[in-house]
């Protein structure tokens, strides 16, 4: 084995790539040869270098990463198989609403008028009415207490007359009165 | 050193904590979805990682590796080997890397953004913090150096030379990835190794 064919096989060298009858060529020329030896020291030195601060590590989240994706992808794609899935209520409702024409939407919008409009008229005559109770029980509600005050005025006149009215002009003792012109 | 029966993918499963892989690509496939965050926990650092490498901003790898794992589990149908699960994860995030950057018409890897401290996540932070000051400014440092260094690489180098750097995938997975042959894909990756150790060295020289 030559210079040239031992230098390029280095690298193969290096890395237990070559056949082993190659491998032992190899290695027998550097032994003979001390530039060929030179080179494959300094091959292997940057060799070790790389190798020592090649390789780097994932961040701590990439797989929590990951699985997000697949599991989001998962979703979306059964998502995309299948047509969103209504509601029965909302299926039903939609099944409804869509048997109509316009004729009887049309007829179902009057009609909706019509008996918000009744709705209205009897609330009014109800509001009326509850209007005309409320008058008259307060006329009521006066009178009663107006027949109170009368009936307390007069008792009040009783009372008064038994607490003051003592008649100033009673004599008591007017047998003991004596004749003032009795000589 | 791990040999090239490490990156298989029934042998990676065995030495990571004892995982059913397949079993839970066929979960996953099932629709269960906490069989794909299990796949998640053990994929997703190393698809993160190459899209960060391929487009330079953490928060835009981030959103694209979301798109990935979400197109993933749609179309887990699609899967026609159940053992190839990996590669397949990663063809599904070479696409959206392109497909992002074609929509979006932005050149891939930009020296404008490199990584900031600020961007990225807390658990990082707090690691970074845990070191020295020093380490946690060489370690940016570095990063910076590695993204201007992919960005000297076309299209076709760097994701070969990104795939290959994530260690558990054989030049064999990373041709399947890409759609390359195995020899085309080897070639990529050394002229790209050479342009990356030549990127390093110039900065270890100034240091
Ligand atoms: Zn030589």
């Amino acid at each position: 084995m030559d210079c040239v064919e031992c230098q390029e096989n280095l690298s193969a060298h290096i890395e237990n790539e070559l056949p082993e009858s190659i491998q032992e060529q190899v290695s027998r020329h550097l032994h003979a040869c001390r530039r060929c030896d030179a080179e494959y020291q300094s091959l292997t030195t940057a060799d070790q270098l790389v190798s020592d601060h090649f390789m780097i590590e994932a961040s701590p989240v990439l797989w929590t990463r990951i699985e997000a994706e697949i599991r989001a992808s998962a979703t979306d794609r059964v998502a995309a198989t299948i047509p969103a899935k209504p509601t029965p209520y909302g299926r039903r409702l939609s099944e409804i609403f869509g048997r109509f024409s316009w004729r009887a939407w049309a007829g179902a919008a009057a009609s909706l008028g019509l008996a918000l409009g009744l709705t209205f008229f009897v609330q009014q005559q109800r509001e009326n009415h509850r209007l005309d109770q409320a008058i008259q029980s307060y006329i009521m509600e006066r009178d009663k207490v107006e027949q109170n005050h009368l009936q307390a005025d007069q008792g009040q006149d009783l009372a008064n007359t038994d607490e003051y009215a003592e008649n100033p002009f009673v004599i008591e003792d007017r047998h003991k009165m004596e004749n003032p012109f009795k000589l | 050193m791990s040999t090239a029966n490490d990156k298989n993918f029934e042998a990676e499963a065995s030495v990571a904590p004892k995982v059913d892989t397949l079993g839970l690509v066929r979960k996953a496939k099932a629709g269960d979805l906490d069989a794909l965050q299990q796949l998640y926990v053990k994929y997703v650092n190393r698809v993160l990682s190459f899209v960060y490498r391929m487009v330079g901003s953490k928060s835009e790898a981030e959103d694209i590796v979301q798109d990935t794992f979400v197109s993933a589990y749609q179309k887990m149908s699609e899967l026609k080997e159940d053992a190839k699960f990996q590669s397949w994860l990663f063809t599904i995030a070479r696409n959206n890397v392109y497909q992002t950057y074609r929509t979006r018409g932005v050149a891939m890897v930009s020296l404008d953004h490199p990584a900031k401290a600020d961007e990225r996540p807390v658990a990082e932070r707090v690691a970074a913090k845990s070191k020295t000051p020093e380490a946690a400014y060489l370690s940016d440092e570095l990063d910076h150096v590695i993204q201007s260094a992919l960005s000297l690489l076309n299209d076709k180098q760097r994701e070969v030379f990104v795939l290959s750097a994530l260690k558990k995938l054989s030049y064999e997975q990373v041709a399947e990835i890409v759609g390359r042959s195995v020899g085309a894909v080897k070639m990529d990756i050394h002229r790209a190794r050479l342009v990356v150790r030549e990127r390093i060295k110039n900065y270890l020289r100034r240091e």
